[in-house]
């Protein structure tokens, strides 16, 4: 009765493979979206509760990464304003990261908020980069090698966040900009990046992202009224390196809600996956409208002589 | 006129000893190390903070500053949760706790795999500039960054 070669079981278990076997690209997708980053990799915690605005991380950042001396000083308060476009700071080639001010009516103070890469555990921009210029490291960070980069800037309409700046001062030698999280001069060797270090406040912490999952977690845990529910990095974009606490809704301070919380690799792999269909299917599928449409022509014709068979016979 | 002198004299004598003798207390509690402290445990950014901790004793219960660990009960709500009543640490100095270096290699190999509670103790820059600043911002003390320090060349 309960045999496990009845017949019925035997068709569905038949049947099972036989889809198993259709769909198994689909599952393979499936395992890479519950990737989790490599193991003990690092990340940092961002605490805006503790950002008090005073722009160290800039100015630690410009120095270690050897980029141009900034417009004003570091602690020229006017960066803060808007731009003529009612826009923040971005990061650029110029600078890799930036802190902005924000007002909102959750609360009677400025806060602050750093912008950096935020190194995805799944990065969108090495996913679309054609010349693989992108490399995701086992410490957590997403570096890239300028000698290979063709300047397509693909990496810059993927990046959900905006982040991959080009330097255009050389129309010949493109050369795309971004934080590397220190990689070369302090992540390898164990050390934290130097924005981290410089932070009075330590509204920046550095370890391992599921130690700071776990900070994060204490935190809110600890002091509900002083956080809102939400590690923001924690499934955005799939997951990122990096992640924030806020006190107030992380979208009032200029955090994009709309992030998709599948890392965008897997919206490009179902777009890859129909690129074989479009291959194989199309031509049967045309070549079948084609006939179809012929048909109906021969149809039409050969209605239209039956109808004027039939006009000549009725006009007589 | 001269019995009036003969009156000042001994009363400006006494006078000036009162000076006197106020201003040696002064110079005397200023070089006291409890009363008065160099912070100069850090790097090289900016330089020594000259605390004076008496004038901060007065202002702030000692557990503002020291949590439990002067053998006073705990001001903070969170933390009077599980640290009822003060419990006198061996050392109250903040850096015993609070590390120089809170991302050294061992430090975050450590907290990875602990079963403390407490995972989350900030560095001893963050522990000063959180105590400092909240408490100077809330009741109004110096918050620039070149007030408590002058920035090193
Ligand atoms: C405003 C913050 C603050 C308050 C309030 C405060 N302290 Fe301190 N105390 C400090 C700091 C900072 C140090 C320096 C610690 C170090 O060297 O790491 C210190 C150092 C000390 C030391 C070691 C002093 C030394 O000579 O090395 C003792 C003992 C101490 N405090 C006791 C107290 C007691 C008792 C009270 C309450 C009457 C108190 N403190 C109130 C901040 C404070
Ligand atoms: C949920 C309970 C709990 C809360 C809340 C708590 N602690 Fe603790 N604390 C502990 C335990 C348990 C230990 C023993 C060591 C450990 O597990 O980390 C401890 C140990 C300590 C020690 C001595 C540890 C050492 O490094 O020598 C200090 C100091 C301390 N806590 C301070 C605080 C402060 C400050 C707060 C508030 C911000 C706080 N605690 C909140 C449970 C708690
Ligand atoms: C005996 C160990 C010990 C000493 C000494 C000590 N701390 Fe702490 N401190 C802790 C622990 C433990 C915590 C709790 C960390 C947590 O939230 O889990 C803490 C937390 C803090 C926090 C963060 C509280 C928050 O808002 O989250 C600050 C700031 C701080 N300490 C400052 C100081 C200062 C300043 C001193 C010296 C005057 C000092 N601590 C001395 C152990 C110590
Ligand atoms: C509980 C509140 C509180 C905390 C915590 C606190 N302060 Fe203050 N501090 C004050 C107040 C209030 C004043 C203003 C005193 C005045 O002007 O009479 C002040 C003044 C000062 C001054 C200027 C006066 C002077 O002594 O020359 C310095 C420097 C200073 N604080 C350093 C510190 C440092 C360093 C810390 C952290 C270790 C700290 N304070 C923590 C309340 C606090
Ligand atoms: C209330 C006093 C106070 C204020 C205001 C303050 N600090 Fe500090 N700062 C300290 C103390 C105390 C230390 C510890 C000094 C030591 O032990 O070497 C310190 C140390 C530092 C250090 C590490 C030491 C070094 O030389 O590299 C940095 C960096 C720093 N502060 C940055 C800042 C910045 C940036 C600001 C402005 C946002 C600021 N501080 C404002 C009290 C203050």
């Amino acid at each position: 009765m309960n045999g496990p070669l009845s017949r019925r079981n035997f068709l569905r278990t038949g049947l099972a493979t036989f889809c198993a076997t259709l769909i198994g690209t689909h599952a393979e997708k499936t395992a890479a979206r519950d990737f989790e980053g490599y193991h003990q990799s690092k990340g940092v915690l961002v605490d805006l509760t503790r950002c008090i605005g005073c722009r160290s991380c800039e100015a630690a950042c410009n120095k270690e990464q050897g980029l141009p001396p900034p417009e004003t000083g570091f602690d020229d308060p006017s960066v803060f304003q808007l731009d003529e476009h009612g826009q923040p700071r971005r990061p650029d080639d110029r600078a890799y990261t930036v802190v902005n001010r924000y007002e909102t009516e959750f609360a009677d103070h400025p806060l602050f908020r750093k912008i950096q890469c935020n190194h995805c555990l799944e990065p969108a921009c090495l996913t679309a980069c054609f010349v693989n210029a992108y490399t995701k490291t086992p410490e957590g960070a997403v570096i890239y090698d300028a000698d290979v980069c063709v300047g397509c800037r693909t990496c810059m309409i993927a990046c959900p966040f905006s982040i991959p700046a080009f330097k255009y001062s050389s129309a010949f030698e493109p050369r795309i900009m971004k934080c590397i999280f220190c990689y070369d001069t302090r992540l390898v060797n164990g050390l934290p990046p130097a924005c981290v270090e410089a932070c009075p406040t330590e509204a920046l912490t550095f370890g391992e992202r599921e130690t700071l999952l776990r900070i994060g977690r204490k935190r809110i845990r600890e002091r509900p009224n002083r956080y809102v529910d939400h590690v923001y990095g924690e499934h955005e974009a799939g997951g990122t390196a990096w992640l924030y606490l806020s006190g107030v809704p992380h979208d009032e301070v200029g955090f994009d809600m709309d992030v998709p919380k599948q890392p965008i690799i897997t919206y490009v792999k179902d777009f890859l996956a129909i690129v074989p269909m479009v291959l194989t299917i199309w031509p049967a599928l045309f070549a079948g409208f084609h006939l179809l449409a012929s048909r109906e022509q021969k149809t039409i014709e050969t209605n239209h002589a039956s109808q004027e068979d039939s006009h000549e016979s009725t006009g007589q | 006129m001269n019995k009036r002198h003969d009156h000042l004299f001994p009363g400006m004598l006494m006078l000036l000893g009162i000076v006197f003798i106020l201003t040696a207390a002064r110079t005397g509690s200023a070089t006291d190390p409890s009363d008065y402290l160099d912070l100069d445990r850090l790097g090289d950014r900016y330089g020594e903070v000259a605390f004076d901790h008496a004038l901060h004793a007065d202002y702030a219960a000692c557990s503002e500053c020291h949590h439990h660990t002067t053998g006073e009960a705990p001001s903070d709500p969170v933390c009077a949760a599980c640290h009822q009543a003060g419990d006198e640490a061996e050392s109250v100095s903040c850096a015993t706790c609070h590390p120089v270096q809170p991302f050294a290699v061992e430090l975050i190999e450590q907290k990875a795999n602990s079963t403390r509670y407490h995972i989350d103790i900030v560095g001893l820059q963050g522990a000063y500039h959180l105590n400092c600043l909240s408490c100077h911002e809330a009741i109004g003390g110096p918050t620039g960054c070149t007030d408590c320090h002058q920035s090193q060349p």
